[in-house]
């Protein structure tokens, strides 16, 4: 009757028809994509209930005795709250799965070439979605403001920095002045809860539109089926309900997993680290900037000069030309690999020597640069580490590449 | 315009599945029920309250997934890839 109503109004039968009268390939890698988009809907909503409770100022107020910033005050009130801690644990997990979802999309995407004509301006997208999910989480990394706060955003901070010519000037726009300051807390929740979100659910839209212009891409061995009549139909199960009832699950079951977690993993905990003090010991960020962090600790502390008046600094190679490059070289893939004719079947990656070898050199080469976050732990001195980065990645580039070439002649 | 219909299971709507759908989402609102409860009042831990959230999840996705097994016809569809869906 409900149905009826709307359908009478919004002709929902002719939407039924035409939107979800679409074919959703049947192979589980390409469910990653739904695992960040999930995780993205559990931020949202987590995020709206922290909202609610959460005062972005940095302005002294009496807690327990103590004076500390309010917005410290405001997330162990929160904590405090029943099932406050946990939410704030589920938001902060979703923000992890939805990177690692994130990535593992694009790797899948990557390894089985997926990104070819005509997907490269969603791979593009794709790229992008993973950036301004690094980005809100570093923007949400400061909110809490304890002393992990003030530590792993500080790092950002004289990154910006360091950016030659307009460091000065991307610094104070993205912080609100000098850091710490009084404007920066109300500048990140602003970007963190508005600016970014709604850039991110505008990229989403982007990768769908596209998506469902261009048509998914489907596993090789459809290929074969004569109902595929020699590729020019695609061959899966119906949006609705087929797959909106597998997506449901999956969704439910990543629940179970997220909130279990929140409910037994600790995460940052702000009551271990407290408020900002003079005192802050030097801590770790997350593992998605564990890359950064580690390239940054790599390059040696007196590298600097000058390229047309602009000042190169060890923050300026580690925390922006490294990152840059590696985006630039992530987003030219699909342009520089040598497929020419429009493609929507995925490849086995064991077949694509050069690439498979390519990317399991770079993904070595990413992990040994997370291991070089860790080389104050495992007194390895810089230099000894460098080294150790590159015959790793260049020894799996070609052990991977040889391995693969061997394969293919058999 | 829609696609073509290679197969379908058709959905079995077993009298086991039917009673072990109606008894999982009888679980789920006691479940839902104790975590109202326990919220309301105070009277869970975080630890009590999070395991409860999280198993009501769990419960929840393998209702939903007895449901598609049993009641939903799977359909193997094939669909013309230079078919216009937006513009």
């Amino acid at each position: 009757m409900l149905y009826r109503w709307f359908d009478e109004r919004l002709e929902l039968g002719k939407f039924k028809a035409k939107f979800l009268a679409k074919t959703f390939p049947t192979h589980p890698v390409f469910l990653l994509g739904e695992v960040a988009l999930f995780s993205f809907i559990t931020l949202v909503v987590t995020g709206v209930f922290l909202g609610f409770l959460y005062e972005p100022s940095i302005k002294m107020v009496s807690l327990f005795g103590a004076m500390v910033p309010s917005a410290y005050a405001s997330v162990v009130k929160i904590d405090l709250l029943p099932m406050g801690m946990i939410v704030r644990r589920i938001h902060h997990w979703s923000a992890m799965v939805m990177i690692a979802a994130v990535i593992a999309h694009l790797m899948r995407v990557y390894f089985t070439s997926a990104y070819r004509k005509p997907r490269e301006i969603n791979w593009l997208v794709g790229l992008s979605l993973w950036g301004m999910s690094m980005a809100a989480a570093f923007t949400g990394y400061l909110l809490p403001y304890s002393q992990f706060s003030v530590m792993a955003t500080s790092i950002g901070y004289f990154t910006a920095k360091s950016v030659p010519w307009v460091g000065g000037w991307v610094s104070r726009l993205l912080f609100a002045g000098e850091f710490p300051s009084e404007g920066t807390v109300p500048r990140f929740f602003f970007m963190h809860v508005m600016l970014i979100p709604a850039v991110i659910i505008g990229l989403i839209s982007l990768h769908m539109v596209i998506l469902v212009k261009q048509k998914h891409t489907e596993p090789a061995a459809n290929r074969k089926r004569k109902e595929a009549e020699g590729g020019k139909r695609l061959i899966g199960i119906p949006i609705w309900p087929e797959q909106a009832v597998i997506s449901l699950s999956f969704y439910l079951f990543l629940l179970f997993v997220v909130v279990l977690m929140a409910t037994y993993i600790p995460l940052n905990p702000i009551e271990k680290y407290g408020p900002p003090s003079l005192e802050t010991p030097v801590m770790r960020p997350d593992w998605y900037f564990l890359v950064v962090y580690g390239f940054l600790k790599l390059i040696p502390g007196d590298l600097s000069f000058s390229v047309f008046g602009g000042k190169i600094t060890p923050e300026t190679i580690g925390g922006v030309i490294f990152p840059a490059l590696s985006f630039l070289v992530f987003a030219l893939i699909p342009f520089l690999d040598r497929a020419r004719g429009p493609e929507n079947y995925i490849e086995n990656p064991l077949r694509r020597p050069f690439m498979t070898s390519f990317g399991i050199g770079g993904g070595v080469f990413l992990c040994m640069a997370v291991v070089a976050g860790y080389i104050d732990v495992l007194h390895i001195a810089p230099g000894d580490m460098t080294v150790y980065l590159i015959l790793a990645s260049a020894g799996a580039w070609a052990i991977s590449y040889a391995l693969l070439r061997l394969y293919n002649r058999k | 315009m829609g696609f073509r219909v290679i197969g379908q299971k058709r959905p079995s709507y077993s009298g086991g599945a039917v009673a072990a759908v109606v008894a999982l989402a009888a679980l789920l609102l006691a479940m839902a029920a104790a975590f109202a409860y326990l919220l309301v009042t105070g009277r869970g831990s975080d630890y009590v309250l999070g395991t409860l959230l999280a198993f009501e999840f769990l419960v929840a996705g393998v209702e939903v997934v007895l449901y598609a097994r049993y009641f939903v016809g799977f359909r193997e569809v094939s669909e013309e890839r230079d078919e216009e869906m937006l513009w």
